[in-house]
Parts: structure tokens; C-alpha cells; sequence
């Protein structure tokens, strides 16, 4: 039916909060060794543990978690900025080339730039790089495929086609040119997913999350008038070329680290605020922190499930958002069409 | 009779001085003077690519004009900041693109965004302005799923709640800008809406809209202007504008006018279809 059927927001909060605690017991309890939520608990509130459980909990689960959770949460509100920004519901990063823009971004740091550095550096560095990667390809994007209508589909999608073969081809053009060591250096970030986590990792990406969360409280009146078009939006007061141009930049700052941290993860974007939608409707002040929470409970649970489905090897995490997200985006596609 | 030279200033909203606009070498809008006073309804007339539009979005500032001067309430329109215009100016754009779901209730919510009023004011102010529109039972309903016509008069109703009240206006000064709001209305909802534009306009605001609809102009309209080419052949109340010479003029077409037998007012009737060449 037409009629709004909408969750109380109180009941969404509450829901995705326990969701988000849950996930994070879980994601620490579970992988090839694993350990009781009790033992968890005590572990984390800092009580000695029998075994190996403390030192796995402080040093590989922990860091993994709080990384995971971070770069969902990013992923997830810069999916939701998308798709205000593009007022389309079906833009994500990964789609539209956001994700390969990074990449490339991060690539161009790692051989040119990051191997004389120390670790820290060198990792701020390589985010540097994806976030100057990821802007260039939001932009590029965004320009050809906006008009005062807002945006078709069909070009955003094309465009996000031809950003990712382009960056694609210099990304090869670049292992071609790389000598030994820079494409060792390469094909380690490449592999590295959520499994490179550590607490200096983790530690950037909560940074930039925080300053995204932040950004939300400001944003989210302006985005929702957005939607109604720019020149609606205008003329209810708000600046749109300074939003857009704020939008932008959040969106490949979030981006880029999520891709310098822990590599291309598609559809976090596109999945999360879409459920949100459903359940509590467009409004940005209850979608942006709500889609924060589930997009860290949904990476968190995504990179569990590949640490345990075949231990004591692990899937790249990617591979499981990608298997979740691809059927759910062919859905959304195709249920837009059945409406035209 | 023309208004303009009885404006005294404090009832002056909007006054337009030789304004000019083009795009590339193609001028859309040359030369027009115009002023409107606080509770006036004036109506824009014109065939298609007149300049109806352009001369609307030139005052909603989406549009730069080459020349002229803008004054709101006495200042410059451009000068004025963006979220102290949107409280007195609000602007309702041929095409309301929207996609997301909000409901009914949100869309007109949307409106009260410039201000900060709080939530009881505001939720009055939307309830009172979906009253006035008879929109008041798809309040729960999302957006999408309305009808053109529906979708229509909840935006109007959105632009209407903008600037309700005078107290939310820094320089009390209020004006409605309707760019062709009735055209996909049946007849029944095309004369609820226009009388709810002059309901609204007896509250002190100034408004001034694009109809295609001569006859819906002359009902409703304290004065019109007729734009052909980009420039203003005529401007007068409806039975000074709205003669068979200057309309069958403007748009290159035979016409009769006759009086209402009810109110009065003239009733443009095309007059090729019949076969009888005026």
C-alpha cells in the first residue's frame, strides 16, 4: 500500500544498537579459535583470561573489530551521502567508481611515495593518495551525470563503468611500469583486507569516521531539502553549491581511507541505506546514524562470516559483502523498472 | 488603470527595473518594469517561450539577469541572505522531481526548513497549509505513490507553509512566486487552488505566477501582464488586458472574448476550431 508503514524511531535505535553490540561480541568470540561471549566480556573489561584468549582478543580481534566496524559505518554514510547528493537511491561508491578512483589514488602513493616512509606515515600517505583518487572520480562522475533533474540512472551507472575501466587500466599501467619491490608492495596492500588490521588502522579510520559523524547533525536538513531538487533547495535557503562541494569531499575522505585500510568493500553503501530507508523513510537525521550502525553491524557480521566459513583460512571480506550486495542491487534494478 | 503608479512604498514587495536576460546571444527577457504590491495577485500571460518562466526563475535568483535591478522590500534582492530570502520568498518550480518517499506530510514539513520556529508552530502551520489545499488526508500517504494532480498541490502547500506567517519574514514582507501551479489539476482542484492563492494573498503576500489558462488568469488575477517575446506587450486588470485585439495579438491566433454570465469576468474562447474566422 501507499500508506507510510514506518518503524518508530526509537524502536530503529534501538534495534541497530543492540545489532551493533551483538555483531561486535560476535566478531570478537568467533574465527578459528573460538572463545566464549563470558570470556569475551572479561576480556575486553580488561579480567585476566585462561589460555591464549586475552592476547587474542587484544591484539588480533579487537583492532580487526573496531577496524571493521569503522570502515562499515564510513561506507555506510557515504553510500547515504551519494545518494542524497546524486538524489538517486541506487548510487554507492564501489558503483559509480568512487571505490576504483581510491584504489588507483592508493596505488599511485604506494609506488611513488610510500616506501621510504615508516609505517605511519606511509599509511597516511597511502590514504592521502585514495582520497585524491577517490575526489577526482566523485567529481568526474558527478559532473557529467547531473542535471537539473536530477540524475538518470543509466548515466551514473555508464559513468561509474568508465571511471572504473579507466582507473583500472592505470592501475595496470602502473604494475607494468612498477619494478620488483613496488609491485610487492602492491599485491600486498591488494591482498590486505580487513586481515592487515591493527590499532594504528583502526585508529585512522575511527578518526574519519568521527569527523563524518560529526558532519551529520549539519548536513542532514540540507540533504533532505536537496532531494526535493537543487533549485527547490535554493530556494529554501540552503547554500547547495557549499553542500555539494562538503559532500564531495566527505564522501572521497571516507572513501579513500576505507579503501587505504582495508581495500575495495562494494555495496556496504547501497545495502545499509537502503534497508534504513525502508524501515524508517528518507529523513537524513534518522538515515545517516542509523545507517552507521548498520553498516558497522553488517561489516562486522560480513568479515566474521569469512573468517569462520572455511578456517583457519579466510575469504577476503569484499568477496562477501559482494555476494550479499550484487543479487540485492539486480533486485533494486529491476524492481525500479517494473515501476516505469 | 495601473497600479504601479499608486504603489506607495511600504505596501511595495517586489519592484523590477529594466531587466534584461539572455542566454547566449538569444535574449529571453528585454526590458521589463514591473512592481507588485503585498496582497496582490498578478498573472503572467504569454504563448510558450515568452519568457514566462525566465522572468519567474530570474526572480527566484536561479537566473543572473544582463541587466535590470530586483528589489525586495526596498533592497536588493541579491544581497539578501540565502536563509532570510527563503523566509519571505518562496518559489514553487514547474518541475518537483521526487523520488524518495517521504510522505505527504514531510514534503510540506520540507518547508519550514529555513526557519526555527519549532516543531508545535511548525506542525500547526503544515496542518493549516494542507487544510488550505484539501490535502489534508494524504498526510500519511508517500509521496510517489500520489497522483500528478497530488503531488502538485502538497508542493504548493510545502511553498505555502514556507512563508505562512508574517512573523517569520524579517521585513514582514512576503512574496509567492508559481510558476504554471495548476496545470495538472482537473477544473475542480485548478479553482480550489486559485482561490487558496487568494485566500493566501489577502494574508499580505504578494504573488505572482505563470497561467496558461487566459480565462483562470482573468478570474483570478488583481492584475496581469501579457509577455510576448520576451517583452511586455500589455498590463492592466484582467478586462484591460484581456481584449480580443491584444490576445488574438499576443498569440497569433483568432479569439473571442465573452463576460461570465456569473461573475463577469471575460472568458477567452479560441475562436479557429469553429470555423469562424473573427
Amino acid at each position: 500500500m501507499s500508506l507510510a508503514k514506518r518503524t518508530a524511531p526509537r524502536f530503529a535505535w534501538f534495534t541497530l544498537s543492540g545489532l551493533l553490540a551483538l555483531s561486535f561480541l560476535v566478531a570478537i568470540a568467533f574465527g578459528s579459535v573460538d572463545l566464549s561471549i563470558v570470556d569475551v566480556v572479561r576480556a575486553l573489561t580488561g579480567q585476566p583470561l585462561e589460555g591464549y584468549g586475552a592476547a587474542i582478543v587484544h591484539s588480533i580481534r579487537l583492532p580487526r573489530a573496531l577496524l571493521a566496524a569503522s570502515v562499515g559505518a564510513i561506507l555506510a554514510i557515504s553510500g547515504a551521502y551519494l545518494q542524497g547528493l546524486f538524489r538517486n537511491p541506487l548510487a554507492d561508491p564501489s558503483l559509480i567508481g568512487v571505490t576504483a578512483g581510491a584504489s588507483v589514488g592508493a596505488s599511485v602513493a604506494i609506488v611513488f611515495g610510500a616506501g621510504g616512509l615508516g609505517f605511519v606515515s606511509g599509511l597516511s600517505l597511502v590514504s592521502l593518495g585514495a582520497f585524491g583518487g577517490g575526489l577526482l572520480a566523485v567529481w568526474l562522475v558527478y559532473k557529467v551525470s547531473s542535471s537539473i533533474n536530477g540524475t538518470s540512472v543509466a548515466t551514473m551507472l555508464l559513468m561509474g563503468i568508465a571511471v572504473s575501466a579507466l582507473a583500472a587500466s592505470l592501475t595496470g599501467l602502473m604494475d607494468y611500469f612498477a619494478d620488483n619491490e613496488m609491485l610487492r608492495r602492491l599485491s600486498l596492500w591488494r591482498m590486505g583486507g580487513l586481515d592487515g588490521a591493527n590499532y594504528w588502522r583502526a585508529g585512522i579510520a575511527a578518526a574519519v569516521l568521527l569527523v563524518m559523524l560529526l558532519s551529520m547533525g549539519g548536513f542532514s536538513r540540507a540533504l533532505n531539502t536537496l532531494l526535493l531538487g537543487e533549485s527547490q533547495a535554493r530556494h529554501l535557503g540552503v547554500d547547495v553549491e557549499r553542500l555539494k562541494t562538503r559532500l564531495i569531499i566527505l564522501v572521497a575522505g571516507g572513501v579513500g581511507v576505507s579503501v587505504a585500510m582495508a581495500g575495495s568493500i562494494a555495496f556496504v553503501g547501497l545495502v545499509v541505506p537502503h534497508m534504513v530507508r525502508l524501515w524508517v523513510g528518507p529523513d537524513h537525521r534518522l538515515l545517516l546514524p542509523l545507517s552507521a550502525l548498520g553498516g558497522a553491524s553488517l561489516l562486522l557480521l560480513a568479515d566474521t562470516f569469512a573468517r569462520v566459513v572455511i578456517a583457519p583460512t579466510e575469504l577476503p571480506v569484499g568477496l562477501v559483502t559482494a555476494i550479499l550486495g550484487a543479487p540485492f542491487f539486480i533486485s533494486l534494478l529491476k524492481s525500479r523498472r517494473d515501476l516505469q | 488603470m495601473n497600479k504601479t503608479s499608486q504603489n506607495t512604498p511600504d505596501k511595495g514587495v517586489l519592484t523590477i527595473e529594466n531587466l534584461s536576460v539572455s542566454i547566449g546571444s538569444r535574449t529571453l527577457i528585454n526590458n521589463i518594469n514591473l512592481a507588485v504590491d503585498a496582497g496582490e495577485v498578478l498573472c503572467v500571460i504569454g504563448p510558450n517561450g515568452a519568457g514566462k518562466t525566465t522572468l519567474l526563475r530570474t526572480i527566484g535568483q536561479d537566473l543572473t539577469p544582463d541587466s535590470g535591478h530586483i528589489s525586495f522590500a526596498q533592497q536588493p534582492l541579491t544581497r539578501m541572505a540565502p536563509r532570510a530570502r527563503a523566509r519571505q520568498l518562496a518559489v514553487l518550480t514547474q518541475h518537483n522531481p521526487l523520488t524518495f518517499a517521504f510522505t505527504g506530510r514531510e514534503v510540506v514539513a520540507l518547508g519550514r526548513s529555513p526557519h526555527s520556529t519549532g516543531v508545535v508552530i511548525d506542525d500547526d502551520i503544515c496542518q493549516a497549509a494542507m487544510a488550505a489545499l484539501d490535502v489534508s488526508h494524504l498526510a500519511q500517504r508517500l509521496y510517489p505513490s500520489l497522483s500528478g494532480g497530488e503531488q502538485q498541490r502538497i508542493q504548493l502547500a510545502r511553498v505555502l507553509a514556507q512563508i505562512w506567517r508574517a512573523e517569520d519574514a524579517s521585513t514582514s514582507a512576503r512574496l509567492l512566486l508559481l510558476d504554471e501551479p495548476v496545470t495538472s489539476l482537473d477544473i475542480g482542484h485548478q479553482h480550489q487552488l486559485m482561490q487558496a492563492v487568494r485566500e493566501f494573498a489577502r494574508t499580505d503576500v504578494a504573488v505572482v505566477m505563470t497561467v496558461h489558462d487566459i480565462t483562470l488568469a482573468g478570474a483570478f488575477a488583481d492584475r496581469i501582464i501579457a509577455l510576448k517575446n520576451g517583452e511586455c506587450i500589455a498590463e492592466g486588470s484582467p478586462h484591460e488586458v484581456l481584449t480580443e485585439s491584444l490576445i488574438s495579438h499576443v498569440f497569433d491566433t483568432p479569439v473571442s472574448i465573452i463576460n461570465h454570465p456569473q461573475t463577469g469576468k471575460p472568458v477567452v474562447l479560441g475562436a479557429t476550431e469553429t470555423g469562424t474566422t473573427v
